[in-house]
């Protein structure tokens, strides 16, 4: 650059004084475009770009001020945006004028630089032609991209004895179609800024925390939850920034979320597949428990993916559930008490009855009736005795997992339960497999659990209004399983409904509260069970949960 | 002497110099604006650039003293140029700004020239 300019290196040495001087205003526009486009090609600053291409511009053509408007595309109505330098700075007159479409259609029909005591504007654009002379602007150079004006340069202010010719013309022409697109593509950055911005807007807006990490596993994107979960459980974490491109073995690692990225990796091929369930996380006191979702998405540039993982906190619902779960139990209990206070008062009564037949029969001296009355009397009290043997196992059973057989629990319970009233309508039947082999469960659990199916199998009869309801307890034993299966023929279960069943407070019911099938939910998942639901409307329903054997 | 860097020292009698540094282009032309804005501020009419430095002026960075000249003058006060090599100041002739912009050969003289101005 310099050698073109101090006289040692120019190009051409036979040129006349002004030619040479018109020869090097050339090469400075060059070296001033050359800098213009890779500057902006960088770092496209609308601000810095308009204020460069003005300083520019002042330079280049000996003009003290200039200025430039700008339809912003991004605003519906069009709004304009003002640029400034030197006298045109504060400038109400100038800022003021608005681009119309006919104002357009007059400049643009050829792109070149118009002088502004030439231009004869008609009808209302005279008056914006008035202005521009009003202030002192000496040229006007429309800026158009894509066939469309997209804004106006004037230049003002020309200094004494400098005359704009036609090789200025030209070299302005030249400058301004250069720059023009890189205007346009400022304001296609802004929008895309813009857009960013607004992306991460409703990101910080979801509750969830959202990870999202590039083809390499690297963080791209964290949003405002996501970066709260990072920082309450890793004390490094400082900044949002300061995560940009970490790996994702660093963000999840192993010491602050164990078992955390194994899972992850597992999960990755399924696209938009079952969230990975129950993630526990904890810090001292801490624990938090998270159902995350891990999804892929097309990357940014088409030919990429990106990982977006999704944390979803679910502690306080299974904290309510663990509540609705006690307050089955204490709910199931005091149905229970107020079931065995009338059980035991139909045992009394019977008792009492008995009594005073055998206390006329003695009167009477009636020996053959007293000693028939005293066999009833001992039949009831042996049936007395078995319902409260039955109680009496069922408050001992054991809460922790123990090997235990099945069938055991089974009996047990349906002594307990055949006696009830809500049962005397009900035929209640047993297929209990031989050899059935134990299982690993809660004793005191799975009665829970037995309770609770048989309880709501005698309300889906009820419901159904049978006048003799059946329900069928079963076990057998699979290659290496346990199979449990309670049928019934009540209601039955809507098909859509069946996969909701052991859900939070899901009840079919007119008046249920749904809590028994939460417990019976949670018994499932303490056992790593499965289970089935079959049911037919109007014909009855059959659970089968099938448990690990032994 | 950084390339880019651009320094203000105030040298009494409302006059302030604005030294530039070895390259007034597109990277520092809008500091040099700020900087000359920022003295005519302070209502200090006459301002002398030091070019003792400069190697290169593009044209960004003559417009930034073209921008900025018309408010010192309307003050009553002027911009000076101080010190220009042959090579800045054929820029200046290339451009038609040799006789509109007031040239000192160094800041000694734009000084005196300054001190002379300021007392009228």
């Amino acid at each position: 650059m310099n050698n073109f300019l101090n006289g040692s290196g120019r190009i051409q040495t036979d040129l006349s004084d002004e030619e040479r001087a018109m020869q090097d205003r050339n090469v400075l526009a060059l070296d001033a475009l050359s800098k213009l486009a890779r500057q902006f090609s960088n770092r496209p600053d609308l601000d810095s770009l308009m204020d460069l291409l003005l300083l520019t511009l002042s330079g280049q053509f000996s003009v003290t001020s200039a200025f430039a408007i700008l339809l912003d595309p991004r605003s519906e109505r069009q709004s304009q945006l003002y640029f400034a330098i030197g006298k045109f700075k504060q400038n109400d007159l100038l800022s003021s004028l608005v681009l119309t479409r006919e104002l357009e259609d007059h400049l643009t029909p050829e792109v070149k630089p118009h002088k502004a005591y030439d231009l004869a504007l008609p009808g209302q654009l005279a008056n914006f032609g008035y202005i521009l002379q009003e202030c002192g602007v000496h040229m006007i150079m429309p800026l158009v991209h894509d066939s469309k004006m997209i804004g106006l340069l004037g230049l003002g202010g020309l200094v004494a004895g400098r005359r704009c010719n036609d090789a200025d013309c030209e070299l302005l022409t030249t400058i301004v179609n250069t720059v023009t697109p890189f205007i346009a593509n400022s304001f296609l950055f802004l929008e895309i800024s813009e857009l960013n911005l607004w992306h991460l807007s409703i990101l910080d807006s979801v509750k969830q925390g959202v990870f999202v990490f590039d083809n390499n596993d690297r963080l791209k994107k964290v949003n405002a939850a996501g970066y709260q979960i990072l920082s309450e459980f890793k004390s490094s974490v400082r900044s949002i920034e300061s995560l940009q491109a970490v790996p994702m073995s660093l963000i999840f690692s192993e010491k602050a979320f164990p078992g955390w990225l194994k899972r992850i990796d597992a999960s990755r091929d399924l696209e938009h597949g079952k969230p990975l369930e129950n993630m526990v996380v904890n810090k001292g006191d801490n624990e938090r428990i998270f159902n995350i979702r891990v999804s892929r998405v097309l990357g940014e540039s088409s030919r990429s993916h990106d990982l977006v993982i999704t944390l979803d906190d679910i502690t306080g619902q299974k904290q309510s559930e663990q509540r609705l779960f006690e307050l089955e139990k204490f709910a199931e209990k005091g149905l229970m008490a107020s079931s065995i206070a009338h059980e035991l008062n139909n045992f009394l009564g019977l008792i009492l009855g008995g009594v005073e037949l055998a206390e006329v029969a003695s009167k009477r001296n009636d020996s053959e009736r007293l000693e028939g009355t005293l066999e009833k009397l001992k039949l009831t009290v042996a049936k007395m005795e078995r319902f409260t043997a039955g109680l009496m196992d069922y408050s001992r059973m054991d809460t922790a997992r123990t090997p235990q057989n099945l069938n055991t629990i089974i009996t047990d319970v349906l002594s307990f339960v055949s006696v009830q009233k809500k049962f005397s309508n009900i035929t209640i039947s047993t297929q209990l497999g031989e050899a059935l082999g134990k299982v690993n469960i809660d004793g005191h659990q799975i009665a829970q659990l037995l309770l609770n199916l048989l309880n709501n199998a005698a309300d889906a009869i009820d419901e159904a209004e049978r006048k003799i309801g059946e329900i069928e307890v079963r076990t057998s034993k699979g290659k290496s399983s346990v199979v449990l299966s309670i049928s019934d023929n009540g209601i039955g279960v809507k098909p859509e409904l069946k996969d909701k069943l052991f859900r939070s407070s899901f009840t079919t019911k007119k008046h249920g509260h749904g809590y028994g099938l939460v417990t019976v939910g949670n018994i499932i998942s303490n056992h790593e069970a499965t289970f089935e639901v079959d049911s037919t409307m109007g014909q009855g329903t059959t659970f089968t949960f099938t448990f690990a054997a032994v | 002497m950084s390339d880019f860097g651009i320094t203000t020292k105030d040298v009494g009698e409302g006059i302030v110099v604005i030294k530039s540094a070895k390259l007034l282009d597109n990277n520092n032309a809008h500091e040099m604006v700020q900087a000359i804005n920022a003295v005519q501020g302070r209502g200090i009419k006459f301002i002398i650039i030091d070019m003792t430095d400069l190697q290169f002026i593009s044209s960004a960075g003559v417009g930034s003293i073209l921008g900025t000249v018309e408010s010192s003058r309307e003050m009553g006060g002027d911009i000076v140029l101080a010190g220009p090599s042959e090579t800045v100041i054929h820029v200046f002739r290339v451009l038609d700004l040799l006789d509109y912009l007031t040239i000192k050969g160094s800041e000694q003289e734009a000084l005196a020239f300054c001190g002379a101005h300021n007392k009228v």
